[in-house]
Order: C-alpha cells, then structure tokens, then sequence
C-alpha cells in the first residue's frame, strides 16, 4: 500500500517536472503568437501591449508559472491566444479522433509486433522467417510519411478501397491506423525477439521440454509468459511516441487530431494550448507506464514495486 | 554481415565522392527541365525546379549522415554519462536522475524539437539538436538498465571486495561489459536521427530550403508524388538502406 503511494507520488511529480520543463522552455523562445499575429497586421504597439497584458503575457514569468499550476489543479488550463476560445474545450474537440488512431495503432502495433517477434524468435527458418524479417526491418527503418504514401496511392489512387484524407467514418481510420501500427510495431517486434529468443536458450525450457510437454505448450506457457515481460514496458514507451507518430499521420491524412492542433499550437507561439496539450501527453505518459509496472507486477509475481 | 556493410560501403563511396561522380550542380535550377523522367542526361530525373535528382541524391547524403551523426553524438554522450551515474552512483542520484529522464520522455518530443528549431533558426547543426536532445532521456534509460543488468555480477563485487575504486570498477569493468548493448543501442539511436529529421523536413521544418537532404528530397518528392514518383523513390531507399544496414550491423556487434 504504501508503495502503491509512492508510485502514485513519483508519478505526480514526474507529470510536474515534465510540464514544468515544458513551460520553461517555451518562455525561452522570442514573442509569442498575439506579438506575430498583432505585428503581421500593422497593429500598432500600444495595442498590442494591451492584448498582451489582457492575456496576463506581460506578467513576471514566476507569476504566469504559478497561475498556470493553480489552473491546472482547478482544471482550467486557460484561453487560446489565437482564437481565444478554452483550451479545454479545443482539446475535447480533437481528442477522440486522435485517441481512436492511437488506440487503434497500437492494438495493431501489440498484436503485429509480437507476433512478428515471436515467429522471428522461433528461428523456423524459411519464407515466413523472410518475410518477418523483411517486415520488421522496414517497420523500423522507413520514414512513415514514406509508407503513408506508397499506401495512399495503392490503396487510395489504384484500388479506390478506401478514402485518402479525413476522419469521417470507419472506413477513413483503415489506412493511418495500418500505417501508425505497422511503424509502431517494429520496436515492439524486436524486442520481443530478443527476449523470448533468450528465453528459449534458458533452463525451465529445457526442463519443460525433458518432462514431454508439447512445443506448443512450452512456448504459449513458458517461453511467452517469462519473454513478454520486457515488452510491456516497450509498449507502454510506444504508447507515449504515438503522439509524435499522429502529427505525422494526421497531416498526411488530412485528419483532424491533437497531432495537428499541437504542430499548429507550437508553431504560431500559443503557449497556452501547447502547455495544455503537453500536459494531457504527460498525464497519458506516466498513466501508461504505472499502468505497465502494475501489468508487469501480475505477470511476474516476482517483482516488487 | 558483409550485406550490410557492402551497402552502407557503397552509400559512402557515392555520398564521399559526390563532386566527383556528378559533373552537376545539386542547387541549380532550371525552369526548362522540371519534371523530367529519368532519361539519359539525367539519370534518375529532375524535380519540381529541374535540379537533377541522382545530384541531389549524392549531395543529400552528406547533409543528412553528419546530421545523423551529430546527433547521435549529442544524444548518447550526456545520456551515457546520466545513465552511469545513475547505475552506479548513490540511491537519490539515481533517483534524481530517473525522475528527469523520465520527465523528459513525457513531453512530447515535437515541442522540444520546434523549441530547438525555433531558437537557433535551420541548419544541419540545429536540426541535430532538435533530434537528438529527445533521444538523450531514453539513452540513459538504456544504460542505466545495462548497467544494473552486471552491477551485482559476481566479479564485479570481486572488484569492490578487493577495494578497487568506484572509478576504476566502472571504467575497467563495467564500461566494456554494457559495450555491446551501447553499440546496438547507437545503431537505434543512429535510424531513429535519420527518420526523425526526415519526419521534420516533412512538416517543414528540416534544414535550410533548397539545400539537398534526404529527408526534405522525400517531402519534396511526396508533394509531387503523383506525376513524378522518381524524385522520392531514390533518397526513400537511400534512407532504408542506410537505416538497414546500421541496425543490422549494430545488433551484430550487439550479440558478439
């Protein structure tokens, strides 16, 4: 119990240092999005002071920190510079579309990478062993925009099955979870292939094999149950570049999404959508890997957190 | 073995010897030749300037392997160091440290590469930054993990029994028994800087227009992908390759 406490502690503060990192380093950078927007119109510079200070951008940086942690807590995470509409608000617009790529991706990722992994581990050699290695290879060594568009022009272009832009209905998601998946399953693959290939060098599995079990038995039973283990973590660190993955996917599927908001949000200076999307990214972060150790912690009675 | 390291030959022989093997100008453009299909004069085509793209190929692969390797470097030293320190220090050091690498892997790794390419504007050396601070938390991550994996090993608490320094234990027997995994894990780090920088010149945010780089070749090539697939195919399996044929070798030196 008590170190269930802990746990939940050091993930607070990790979600506080990292969002405080991410504040700190966008008050790094020159201006901010109302000075751009304000001075590409010709407006005049008392004006914009005004603005400025109407959005609380000409306080002390200590006092912007220490409002921007009390919103936090209160849920409010303030008002876009831009469009002035609640940050909030813009986020729970975008967020089920990139919430579905995300979690469809990674389903696909889990069950693709590991069984790519585990046929790759059992060294069964022929055009299937091939074939995995071929697929996993370019998992982890193709820029995905590069994929994306082989798979639009086949996919969209030659065959028509299914839509190359938008996020309207099922048949929109086929293509960027294939996509998103497919990169995100080659780190998975991997490392599941290095861990039950090593498990499957190890004593128990001898021992298992000697007693007459069934191959089948032995690694469904043994070598997967002790070979996964290491792969939870992994796929809970893939989880946390799935963001970064759906800038990519959504702009090359023209879908709407955090991923987009986010590219946007950093690159017209609107610190305060981009603060509220970092911290939805570390709260997701660090909820999926306790979320890992406690998996980990149920499959190997072992381990002690 | 000798597959990867024959393709990974071949890609530096061309990249190295650029000036040499095209007699062309990988930044000159021309209005009259846009788009043309590979053809005799321009062996791989032209793109949307008319800038001949098996030029821009070789000259591409200068800027987009020392931005790989820069950022390598910039990843794997502080985050070897950190990873060290944290495997081998006292208990709140280690603490500490993992507390920040893992705040750092919960900001996405977009905010801070924008943050980077903001602040010190395009450029091979600024894009290597941007890739390679994301990759410094995970490195150490990987070491520290490395580094528990043989810290309670029988020999090295034969070092300590013996009163050999700290110092001396994690240079003379730590450091070349976590090698390997480092080595493997550099070949990761290397793909990840390739595909990284390619995905930012994607968005519009790689190295300074109009300079050759693979990954801003492949956008370019993508934005054109329909009436001219040559321009993205060549710098595309130039990345693979590339890509391939590191990891491959890096898992090898990883096993032995």
């Amino acid at each position: 119990m008590i170190a269930l406490i802990q746990r939940i502690g050091f993930m607070l503060g990790i979600i506080w240092l990292a969002v405080t990192l991410a504040f700190f380093a966008l008050r790094v950078l020159p201006g901010d999005a109302i000075q751009s927007q304000l001075v590409q119109g010709g407006v005049d510079a008392t004006v914009i002071e005004e603005r400025r200070a109407e959005q609380g951008l000409t306080d002390p940086v200590g006092i912007q920190y220490l409002r921007f942690l009390t919103g936090i807590l209160r849920g409010d995470f303030g008002y876009s510079l831009l469009s002035r509409e609640a940050v909030s608000e813009m986020i729970a617009r975008s967020l089920l579309p990139t919430a579905t790529l995300a979690l469809g991706a990674l389903i696909l990722a889990t069950v693709l990478g590991i069984a790519l992994g585990v046929i790759g581990a059992l060294r069964m050699g022929g055009g299937l062993s091939i074939v995995t290695r071929l697929l996993i290879s370019l998992s982890v060594s193709t820029p995905i925009y590069y994929t994306g568009t082989l798979a639009i022009y086949i996919f969209s272009v030659l065959l028509g099955w299914f839509p190359s832009a938008g996020a309207s209905s099922f048949n929109h998601f086929i293509l960027p979870v294939s996509v998103l998946g497919f990169h995100t399953a080659g780190s998975i693959a991997r490392v599941t292939q290095a861990n039950v290939s090593e498990v499957l060098d190890a004593e128990f599995i001898r021992v298992a094999r000697a007693k007459g079990l069934r191959e089948r038995d032995v690694i469904l039973r043994h070598a997967l149950r002790a070979g996964l283990l290491p792969v939870v973590q992994v796929i809970a660190l893939q989880a946390g570049f799935l963001l970064s993955g759906a800038v990519i996917t959504e702009s090359l599927f023209v879908r709407p999404g955090l991923g987009r908001l986010l590219l946007d949000a950093t690159l017209q200076q609107d610190y305060p959508l981009v603060q509220g999307i970092v911290v939805l990214a570390a709260i997701t972060y660090a909820v999926l890997n306790m979320l890992a150790d406690i998996v980990r912690l149920l499959l190997d009675p072992r381990i002690r957190i | 073995m000798r597959v990867p390291l024959l393709i990974l030959g071949v890609i530096l022989f061309f990249v190295i010897l650029a000036p040499v093997l095209t007699p062309l100008d990988p930044m000159k453009t021309n209005p009259t030749l846009q788009f043309q299909p590979p053809s005799g004069d321009n062996i791989l085509g032209t793109d949307s300037l008319g800038r001949d793209v098996w030029t821009r190929v070789l000259y591409g692969g200068q800027s987009t392997l020392l931005m790989a390797i820069f950022a390598l470097l910039i990843a794997i030293i502080p985050g070897v160091t950190l990873g060290l320190l944290a495997g081998t220090g006292q208990r709140w050091l280690d603490r500490m440290i993992g507390a920040l690498t893992s705040a750092l892997l919960a900001v996405p790794s977009l905010v801070v590469a924008l943050v980077v390419l903001t602040l010190l504007g395009r450029g091979i050396l600024s894009l290597s930054i941007a890739v390679g601070l994301s990759q410094i938390a995970p490195c150490a991550a990987v070491t520290r993990a490395a580094v528990q994996g043989v810290r309670s090993l029988t020999y090295i608490e034969a070092g300590y029994g013996l009163g050999a320094t700290r110092r001396r234990i994690l240079l003379r027997h730590i450091l070349p028994n976590i090698q390997p995994t480092l080595m493997a894990y550099a070949g990761v780090v290397f793909g990840y800087s390739v595909l990284n920088g390619a995905a930012l010149s994607f968005l519009g945010l790689g190295g300074e227009l109009g300079t050759p780089d693979w990954g801003i070749m492949l956008a370019e090539g993508r934005a054109a992908f329909r009436i001219a697939p040559w321009i993205g195919i060549a710098p595309g399996l130039a990345i693979t390759a590339t890509i391939w044929s590191v990891n491959t070798l890096a898992d090898h030196i990883g096993k032995r």
